[in-house]
């Protein structure tokens, strides 16, 4: 028995030294799910941070979310003065969202990134977002009923193929440290009464700084390219049939080709699936011909055109070379130390192959 | 005085075998039974001779008195040869067969006629020969064999043991018919003198345990046999422990399963129960339905059983662990919806799981206390509006109601209370612990409580033996399912058995 007690003293005397959490009553809590983070009007950051729609009691009344939102010269700085600001304890370990500001982006996101990865609270797992303007406006647009909401659908529809690629702060962190570059979805504030949080393009990351962003059909095209395109319909005429044409799946596979150990050209292979959705009447063979050739051109287009961009900023945004080394390890540690020399006058060729399914 | 002094005085006196000493004489066994208001002497001529007079002693209601009249009395009175032969002879003829009884003993130890007349036997001394022949002539007023309440079943046998030792030996040689079930007694009490008969199946069962058992009954000195706990604490050897090390059975069947298995079984008077031992934790998880139902439900409703336990056990502790040092562990729907619920009670979590899991032991107590109707309603009030009242008055949040509930009700579905109880026990200490520390307290007592649990042995049958790596010969037996009764080929886990295959 005494042995027991020995035990159980030795513990109680071990904890202290665990580390252990303190423990905290989840009503007291602020649990904030959206954190924004722009560039200071002094040198330091503007956090900005909410919890959405929160509900209390058992009526679950809806109250509206906490917004707080403070500067400081540090990040973790910030954090403290926020919780200065609140009645209750501000808990970051549900934050899945950050919204990066412009302004900050342009001036380096490294700071924020390694923040993520170091936080116990904060995870990598976190989607992140940059906003046409400034994050905490962004934030503060939905002062009513949170932008959270608006921000889980966007990644559920990205998941479901219905809106363009979300990432998380691990996948942008791992793109900067593994291949220099990266993009970022970006978001924008709807004008007039709808203030709801549009999806406004990508931008490119040359290390950690915005270098430029991709809109329209070139961020389509950079979808492309990568792969995992948002559902896309086209509408043309065909003859006296008006045929929409939805877009929904592709894979995209590229083929350098080398002279020697030299790098002379790559082509981007893109095998695009279509279904038609509506038309007057079936076409028949050659309408199917041609509609795959118009669809094909035009998807052609805009891949080139967020490649071309891509290449006059010289940024590889994508990670092509490091994908073109999975493809040929034996070239990849001289093509690694060249890349960036090599990237911008790289002829790319952009081969589209369209397949249309339920034609009937 | 010295301390060691004072400690063996308080210790009881030696038990006194024989109880008592003397001739086997009317006087003393008059003696002994002074002050008993239901001794009662008779005395008797044989066949109507007032020179050969016998005494017999009986206590009124031990005795059946169809018995004494028809089967004692009536062939010492009509039985002519009696007189034909002298006093020797007629004695002789008594022993052998003239009173028409199948036990009669004779005896010649004082002690021994005293204890035939506490068992409901009656006694005819001879002074000049200082013997008496006793005659089993007991009333056998019992409760008929009943349906095992605590064990109902569905597809198979509504026998129960009774509180008949015989009675209950009887069932089980009526379900082995084979003359390798051995039965082996001993007596059991200085006051009870309980008859506890520990059964087994020579061929199968170790002996070794046989014996080790048979050593622990002689072992015990108590003033009786009064509940199960007079056997079931003194035959195990670990007692620093809530969890049970043998395993008991209302039901025959089971009861008879166990022994084929290889477990040595013990049923004494007085007890409608039989333990099995060596016990291990399996053998709580496990129903006498199992076999009756199909092996995939019956797996499936095992394995659930196990789960429940987990939950039963571990549930309070980790709400308590993540609810208030891990909330980020929580998904978020679920933090939000604890949130929002808990922001207008005014206790902690901890007091709140703490509070709710006596509340929850209180009503339960005051359930079984009381007759079966009032239980009922006692349990409605005090669970369901007490409940709901506590939480409309936001005294407690729903989530933890919900938690305390659920971990109950899990623990209802383990077959075996006793093990059950335990496991309430340990819940309480692991909620403690995840108070203290989270996780890492709650880590610590799971711990603590394998520790515990692969410390336990029961006759030298490790308490984990099921899960324990290498330990069973040519196991090939399934313990978290029931597999098919075709493919089950080996017996339980049991140390020491000596023949492992069942069947072909």
């Amino acid at each position: 028995m005494s042995k027991v007690v020995g035990l159980i003293c030795v513990l109680a005397l071990l904890m202290g030294y665990t580390g252990l959490p303190v423990a905290r009553e989840m009503g007291d809590m602020a649990l904030m799910r959206t954190l924004g983070v722009d560039s200071g009007t002094k040198d330091g950051v503007a956090l900005t941070a909410s919890t959405g729609e929160r509900a209390k009691g058992l009526q679950r009344e809806v109250t509206p979310p906490l917004i707080l939102s403070a500067e400081h010269p540090s990040i973790s700085g910030a954090s403290l003065a926020l919780q200065g600001l609140s009645d209750n304890f501000i808990f970051y370990g549900y934050v899945d969202q950050l919204l990066l500001g412009q302004d900050l982006a342009e001036e380096g996101i490294s700071e924020v990134l390694d923040y993520f990865a170091h936080n116990v609270e904060l995870g990598l797992g976190t989607e992140v977002w940059m906003i046409d303007g400034s994050a905490g406006d962004a934030i503060k647009s939905g002062e009513k009923i949170g932008v959270d909401d608006r921000l889980s659908t966007l990644h559920a529809d990205s998941e479901l193929g219905v809106a363009g690629n979300t990432r998380t702060t691990g996948e942008v962190l791992t793109d900067i440290l593994e291949h220099g570059a990266t993009y970022i979805p970006i978001l924008k504030v709807g004008e007039g009464e709808n203030t709801t949080l549009l999806e406004a393009g990508y931008g490119l990351f040359r290390k950690d700084k915005l270098v430029g962003t991709l809109t329209g059909d070139e961020a389509r095209g950079l979808e492309l390219i990568e792969g995992s395109p948002a559902v896309n319909i086209t509408e043309m005429e065909v003859g006296d049939n008006t045929i929409s044409l939805r877009m929904e799946k592709a894979s995209t596979q590229l083929l350098p080709k080398f002279d020697g150990s030299d790098l002379v050209g790559l082509t981007i292979q893109c095998q695009l699936i279509a279904y038609l959705a509506e038309f007057q009447h079936t076409p028949n063979g050659e309408d199917f011909q041609y509609i795959c050739q118009v669809v094909g051109a035009q998807e052609e287009k805009r891949m080139a055109d967020a490649l071309k961009q891509m290449q006059q900023w010289g940024v590889d945004g994508l990670g092509l070379g490091h994908a073109i080394g999975m493809r040929a390890p034996q070239h990849w540690k001289q093509l690694q130390k060249e890349w960036e020399s090599i990237f911008p006058d790289l002829p790319i060729q952009v081969v589209v192959d369209v397949t249309i399914r339920r034609t009937e | 005085m010295p301390k060691h002094q004072t400690k063996r005085e308080s210790h009881p006196h030696p038990r006194k075998i024989p109880r008592y000493t003397g001739e086997v004489t009317c006087e003393n066994i008059a003696n002994i039974f002074t002050d008993c208001a239901d001794f009662t002497p008779r005395t008797v001529f044989l066949n109507n001779d007032p020179k050969r007079p016998i005494q017999i002693y009986f206590l009124s209601g031990m005795v059946r008195n169809e018995r004494i009249n028809d089967y004692v009395l009536r062939p010492l009175a009509q039985d002519s040869t009696l007189r034909a032969v002298n006093m020797d002879e007629a004695w002789t003829l008594l022993s052998n067969g003239s009173l028409y009884n199948m036990i009669a003993k004779v005896r010649t130890n004082l002690d021994d006629v005293a204890a035939d007349l506490v068992q409901g036997w009656c006694a005819l001394v001879n002074p000049e020969r200082k013997e008496a022949i006793t005659l089993f002539v007991a009333t056998e007023e019992k409760r008929s064999v009943g349906e095992p309440i605590n064990e109902p079943a569905l597809k198979g046998s509504r026998e129960s043991f009774s509180e008949s030792l015989r009675t209950n030996t009887a069932m089980v040689r009526r379900k082995l018919r084979a003359p390798v079930v051995k039965i082996r007694e001993e007596t059991v009490g200085r006051h009870t003198a309980t008859p506890v008969d520990v059964l087994w199946i020579d061929g199968i069962a170790d002996i070794a345990t046989v014996d080790a058992v048979m050593e622990k009954l002689r072992q015990i000195d108590i003033d009786g046999v009064e509940t199960t706990g007079s056997i079931e604490e003194y035959l195990v050897h670990q007692k620093h422990t809530p969890f049970p090390l043998m395993m008991f059975t209302q039901r025959p069947d089971r009861f008879c399963g166990g022994l084929m298995e290889g477990r040595v079984g013990i049923l004494a008077e007085g007890l409608p129960l039989g333990y099995l031992l060596p016990a291990t934790i399996d053998q709580f998880f496990r129903t006498g339905q199992d076999k009756a139902f199909n092996w995939m439900v019956a797996s499936a409703l095992m394995i659930l059983r196990y789960f429940c336990m987990m939950v039963t056990l571990l549930l309070p502790a980790l709400y308590i662990a993540l609810v208030t040092f891990h909330p980020e562990a929580i998904p978020l729907k679920l933090a939000l919806s604890i949130s929002a619920a808990k922001q207008e009670v005014p206790f902690s979590t901890i007091f709140e799981v703490l509070v709710l899991l006596v509340a929850f032991e209180v009503l339960q107590e005051a359930g079984l206390r009381l007759p079966t109707s009032i239980g009922a309603t006692v349990s409605i009030l005090g669970g369901l509006v007490v409940g709901n009242a506590a939480v409309e008055a936001l005294i407690v949040s729903p989530a933890v109601l919900i938690v305390v509930a659920i971990a109950g009700i899990a623990g209802y579905t383990q077959p075996s209370q006793d093990f059950s109880g335990a496991l309430r026990l340990w819940r309480f200490g692991l909620a403690l612990l995840a108070s203290a520390a989270g996780l890492f307290g709650l880590i610590i007592g799971v711990v603590a409580l394998t520790r515990h649990l692969a410390g336990l042995e029961s006759f030298g049958t490790p308490y984990l033996a099921p899960f324990t790596v290498g330990y069973a010969q040519g196991k090939g037996k399934a313990d978290l399912t029931r597999p098919p009764l075709r493919k089950e080929k080996w017996r339980g886990n049991v140390s020491g058995i000596q023949n492992r295959r069942n069947q072909k």
